[in-house]
């Protein structure tokens, strides 16, 4: 939207307001309550996987998650996807998100894995919980790391 | 084991679905199968009209612009009942998704409140739900208060928690103090008092929520399981009983 904050009903009351000091209070300006002046959040960068893209840069994503809105806000987006086709198409509960929004796009088969793409494969549990096992100190960690980019 | 036998799971899923009315605009956030499946369950039996907008479910998000579409929903007045949990709830029915100890150096970071913050104000039937009854997670107040049952005056809000549905009861959180509302079947009062780390209010001749029957369960361990799964693996393959 470009635009540098949003007001916001909700949040006054919680601990939220105390952790974040940019977060703040301002009167309705056309009725009577207080609301929470909330400012942009403005990534450098959109990394998301998608099903499908076509080369100019039309991407088909999942209708349920947030990528279209992300993508809308990052300043830069690139989009990796499962399949590269001529020309992107409505699917069922599927999205567009138009390429004016996308940076560029990248051919990366199982670029969602350990978790899933549907249609394409499943989540990974054994792997998972692998990871969360190497995730309980940096030393496993990176140990990991190196294993999976192996 | 009698038929009757259920999962803590699917007395909680049966709960949840008696409180959904026919009719109603529902959303369920992230992380709550066992809310998604009581939703489902009601849809399937009482609530044959309701409209469910439940978090990465094909056939129940009718949104495409992900989340913030049932935050602007709610913003419109035009949800009508939520679900919310806390790792901790407090006495005052204040909940806890952010972090346990001091917030600067926590001894568990949660994962943070989203519809907590926001569609606790914006939705006017919000209903607590928490799968471990325990004095770990009823405590006298919460570390970080995520989404307050107390808002200051001059603030835009539609109405108060209800409600908390436990595995073994039903506390309430609409008066000064928390009150036993309900135990369930073959709790005993003594026993959510040990597990409940504030002090409740027990009215005498405290009743007892009745027993799944045998048609919700049936629907439960059938066409619900099936639902669940496609969302919720794991949780689909232990919460439920065989039909």
């Amino acid at each position: 939207m470009g635009l540098p904050f949003l007001p916001v009903r909700g949040l006054i009351g919680t601990d939220y307001l105390r952790i974040r000091p940019d977060f703040q209070i301002i009167k309705n300006p056309y009725g009577e309550d207080d609301l929470v002046a909330i400012p942009a959040i403005k990534p450098d960068l959109l990394l998301m996987h998608a099903y499908k893209a076509d080369r100019f840069g039309n991407v088909l994503t999942d209708k349920r998650e947030s990528d279209p809105l992300l993508a809308r806000a990052s300043d830069r987006a690139i989009a990796t996807a499962e399949e590269i086709v001529p020309h992107v198409e409505p699917e069922a509960d599927k999205i567009i998100i138009p390429g004016i929004y996308i940076d560029a796009v990248i051919h990366l088969p199982g670029g969602a894995k350990p978790t899933a793409c549907p249609g394409y494969y499943e989540i990974q549990d054994e792997e998972i919980r692998r990871y969360l096992q190497a995730a309980q100190t940096p030393e496993t960690f990176r140990q990991y790391l190196e294993e999976f980019l192996a | 084991m009698s038929d009757l036998a259920y999962t803590p799971e699917e007395l909680m899923a049966v709960l949840i679905s008696r409180e959904v009315r026919d009719g109603e605009r529902i959303g369920v956030g992230t992380l709550s199968p066992v809310v998604a499946a009581g939703c489902i369950l009601a849809h399937h039996t009482h609530a044959p009209n309701a409209s469910l907008a439940i978090w990465r479910f094909k056939e129940y998000w009718p949104f495409t612009e992900g989340m913030k579409e049932l935050f602007d929903l709610g913003q419109r007045g035009k949800v009508d009942l939520f679900f919310l949990s806390g790792a901790q709830i407090d006495r005052h029915g204040n909940t806890n998704l952010v972090a346990i100890g001091d917030y600067s150096q926590p001894k568990v970071r949660l994962p943070g409140g989203a519809g907590s913050a926001t569609l606790s104000y914006t939705v006017p039937r919000i209903i607590l739900f928490q799968v471990n009854h325990s004095k770990r997670t009823f405590v006298e107040k919460v570390d970080f208060i995520t989404a307050t049952n107390n808002p200051p005056p001059n603030v835009y809000r539609r109405g108060k928690f209800t409600k908390c549905i436990t595995p073994l009861a039903i506390l309430n959180f609409e008066g000064e103090n928390p009150l036993l509302e309900a135990v369930n079947p073959g709790v005993s009062v003594q026993q959510v008092v040990e597990n409940t780390g504030f002090t409740l209010v027990i009215p005498p001749n405290v009743k007892e929520a009745p027993p799944p029957t045998s048609e919700e369960l049936q629907v439960l361990r059938t066409v619900v399981k099936e639902k669940i799964r496609a969302v919720y693996p794991q949780f689909s393959a232990t919460a439920f009983k065989k039909p």
